[in-house]
């Protein structure tokens, strides 16, 4: 072993002085810094166009109010504002307060409550007219119109302010107006009791009990109600984290998923719409995902596409390693080809090794010298996405679940796995490579082909799968990608990870065959 | 000189190479041993090289036996190896690394080879100024003597050695040669050395190895050749006006006597009484009247023309085989 290493120590000597293995570590490098940094700067152009200037979307409800140029002359524009005024002089400030949309959206719903109660007294009162148009249901007469319109406006001012008065209404804006958000919670969990005991169907009954389960954790765990768009979450987080909290985007995930899933459930009690079977197998995960991720208050999943954390350019830091791949071709190539174009295996086969142990050394140092720059890269992209996005969620796990059963490994974890399984296409072409170069004693052909196969090999599988060459599915190429093959999502059905690795294998002893024969009896 | 020469270090038995449809060695057997240089002469395309890469493992053996120091190549690789040094063709090294480090890189391939060691090699082969350089901006001349230097870094008991004086200057082909020859006949390793010039065997070897065409045609020691070379009888041409009445005269002396077309008169005398027997003629001569202008000793054949005349093989019409 220790003569083995010997020899290997020559191997990495002869790597190392080469100044093109510098080169390409040092490529290696820069790739791995720069994609973070990359990703960055694409996240922050980003961010500047989706939100703009950040003024733009920080909104206090008085600069609301005057944006909108309510004419205060429509009643219901009159109330609006005076409501908003009241809530303003509560305290309340930005639109990103959770009082403000709740206020907005129990006024609208009073509203149109009023307008429900209004509407058929308002046509009765029209049929009444004498331009009354009966057959296009409108009034003619100018003046006729203006009675009609002060009629409704008349009927709805009364009317909303009974309406507004009523305990649906009155009992939650106190609430609003006391910045009470657990006794905002209490109300909907009271409201939903009182619907569950009147429940008839089953789909009913689970929606209340949904409703019931929903408020309760936010009340309990004292969760801050976001009121903003999903899409504004990566704003709120960056520039006013005290709207937001993840509890209560999770939570509201797993609401609305469960909702789907109660729907398709009772497809036949009383269900309003369904989903399909893929839609609600898909959201059985995601319901499993979320309650996790509620029930341990998890903030980022690694699994999620959040472009604002670390993950999202250490994730695609994977994609690095096919460029590895490139690096290690041409070293593989180099490392026996080399040997006879410049003529120096007769000085290394010259001394008392056997042939074979100095193969074996060889691509050792290949492989190795490839693990090496695998595992700068996954360190460089980690602590350079830590630079650039923040190390504050590094633990965070990755989280999924199939067939509703949820599994979490740690984000590194995960992307070390990733890492690895990306490895394998770099071995087998690298093995390649090497055969190749035995064979042929010529770096440029065995670069040349094992490039080749490295970055078309999966076009190449794509257009025999398309002209329906089934056979396909059995080269090498379409057997690399070990993680969709794994997730199912490769380019052929049915594929396995087991017989992947089948075909991995046979192709590996056929290369090392073909390069074990070729160096060992090679005469010089 | 003959004092270590007892054991046999290199034997070759039988040994026989075909090369695509060529049949490149026949039967080729020799034995080489302690404390002797061996020559292996033979003209370019002889099979030297390919003989020597069969020793040294470069290529493998169709038919024969190799024994370097008791152990055969073909059974025990690497115990017959640990005992060989060697260059073959040019001496190829690493050339983005220094002297030193390829060095070190042999030193690795084998057991027990010290830094002191390889510091007193690159003195011996007077490369201690130029070791840390890189081997691409190395003269031939100076990869031939780091060639030499790795292949005695680990001491052998066989060195061989593939057209060593190759880009040497005269001075370095000197010191390669008081090298080599303090090696054999002062530490008792087996050296071979292969050439196509019998000048620099003459000058270098105690023993050496015909080959030619893939046949080995002998093994002989230099003195043999030289002896061989001066013949036993010396040739004298002698400037008569006296015609075959001179050869008359003559005949009284030696039958070995006759008339060139030029009118000269050539005598071959047997080497122990030569002298004697041209001073008789002489004489003879002059008393039967004969005026005698010149008598002159043919020169002798040398060394080369031996080995031309061995190795050259007129049907082929110089062709390389």
């Amino acid at each position: 072993m220790r003569r083995f290493f010997r020899l290997v120590k020559n191997e990495y000597i002869k790597n190392l002085k080469l100044v093109s293995t510098w080169v390409m570590l040092i490529l290696t490098a820069v790739a791995a810094i720069g994609l973070p940094a990359l990703a960055r700067i694409a996240y922050y152009f980003d961010a500047e166009a989706s939100h703009g200037d950040t003024s733009d979307y920080d909104w206090t409800i008085a600069d609301y109010l005057d944006s909108m140029m309510y004419s205060a002359e429509g009643t219901s524009d009159k109330y609006y504002i005076d409501i908003m005024n009241d809530l303003i002089n509560s305290g309340a400030e930005s639109t990103y307060d959770w009082r403000f949309s709740v206020t907005e959206n129990l006024f609208y719903s009073a509203w149109d409550k009023a307008d429900e109660q209004v509407y058929e007294e308002y046509t009765e009162y029209m049929a009444t007219l004498p331009s009354w148009d009966e057959e296009n249901y409108m009034l003619t007469d100018p003046e006729d119109a203006q009675k009609a319109s002060d009629f409704l406006n008349g009927k709805m001012d009364e009317t909303f302010k009974a309406v507004w008065k009523t305990d649906e209404y009155a009992k939650p804006m106190a609430a609003v107006m006391a910045n009470d958000m657990k006794a905002y919670y209490q109300l909907n969990i009271d409201e939903a009791n009182s619907r569950l005991s009147k429940a008839n169907t089953e789909y009913d009954k689970q929606m209340a009990d949904l409703d019931i389960w929903y408020y309760t954790y936010l009340r309990d765990n004292d969760v801050y109600k976001c009121t903003a768009e999903d899409y504004m979450y990566d704003f709120l987080k960056d520039y006013l984290p005290q709207y937001y909290d993840a509890d209560y985007q999770n939570a509201t995930e797993l609401y609305n998923t469960r909702k789907a899933i109660i729907a398709y459930e009772n497809a036949d009690k009383g269900s309003p719409d369904q989903i399909s079977v893929g839609e609600y197998k898909s959201a059985v995960n995601k319901y499993a995902v979320y309650n996790y991720m509620t029930e341990n208050h998890i903030e980022t999943n690694v699994a999620d596409e959040e472009r604002d954390t670390l993950w999202s350019p250490f994730k695609m830091s994977v994609a690095l390693v096919t460029f590895i791949g490139i690096l290690v071709v041409v070293i593989a190539a180099h490392s026996v080809a080399s040997e006879f174009s410049n003529g120096t295996i007769k000085f290394l086969l010259i001394n008392p090794v056997k042939r074979w142990k100095i193969l074996v050394s060889k691509y050792f140092t290949v492989i190795s010298m490839g693990y090496i720059m695998i595992a700068l890269t996954f360190v460089l992209s980690l602590i350079t996405s830590a630079i650039m996005f923040g190390a504050h969620d590094i633990g965070a796990m990755y989280i999924t679940a199939s067939g509703g059963e949820v599994s979490a490994v740690s984000g590194i974890l995960y992307m070390a796995k990733s890492y690895l399984l990306a490895s394998t296409s770099v071995v087998v072409m690298a093995t390649m490579a090497f055969a190749i170069s035995v064979l042929m004693k010529s770096s440029a052909f065995a670069i040349g082909i094992s490039m080749f196969c490295l970055l078309s090999g999966s076009g190449i599988v794509l257009m025999l799968q398309s002209m329906g060459m089934n056979w396909a599915r059995y080269l090498i190429f379409a057997n690399l990608d070990l993680a969709s093959i794994a997730d199912g999502t490769s380019s052929f059905m049915y594929q396995t990870v087991g017989t992947a690795l089948a075909v991995i294998a046979v192709h590996m002893v056929v290369f090392w065959l073909i390069a074990w024969d070729g160096f060992t009896r090679r005469e010089i | 000189m003959e004092n270590i020469k007892n054991e046999v270090a290199v034997s070759i038995k039988g040994l026989n190479k075909t090369i695509g449809k060529r049949h490149i060695l026949h039967d080729i057997s020799f034995d080489a041993y302690s404390g002797e240089v061996f020559g292996f002469l033979g003209p370019n395309g002889a099979g030297k090289t390919t003989t020597i890469k069969m020793i040294v493992g470069l290529l493998s053996i169709d038919s024969g036996e190799i024994s370097v120091c008791g152990a055969e190549i073909k059974k025990d690789f690497e115990g017959a190896l640990k005992n060989i040094g060697g260059i073959v063709e040019n001496p190829e090294m690493y050339k983005h690394l220094t002297g030193y480090q390829n060095l070190e890189h042999y030193a690795r391939m084998r057991e027990g080879i010290t830094k002191e060691r390889i510091d007193e090699v690159v003195a011996l082969v007077g490369l201690s100024n130029r070791i840390n350089e890189k081997i691409s901006k190395y003269s031939l001349g100076m990869r031939q003597r780091l060639g030499v230097a790795q292949s005695i870094l680990h001491r052998p008991k066989a060195l061989i050695l593939d057209e060593p004086t190759n880009g040497l200057d005269p001075a370095g082909i000197k010191e390669l040669r008081d090298i080599l020859k303090k090696l054999a006949h002062e530490e008792g390793v087996c050296v071979i050395v292969s050439s196509h010039l019998m000048s620099e065997m003459e000058l270098m070897c105690d023993r050496v190895g015909v080959i030619a065409n893939g046949s080995m045609l002998g093994v002989y020691s230099i003195n043999e050749l030289l002896a061989a070379s001066a013949g036993a009888t010396s040739d004298y041409i002698i400037d008569t006006d006296g015609g075959k009445k001179a050869v008359e005269i003559i005949k009284g002396v030696t039958e070995n006597v006759s008339l060139t077309d030029d009118g000269l008169v050539e005598v071959i005398l047997d080497n122990n009484t030569h002298r004697e027997d041209i001073a008789k003629i002489n004489k003879l001569l002059i008393e039967g009247g004969a005026a005698v202008y010149t008598v002159s000793l043919k020169p002798k054949k040398k060394l080369e023309d031996v080995f031309i005349e061995m190795t050259s093989d007129t049907k082929e019409g110089g062709q390389i085989a």
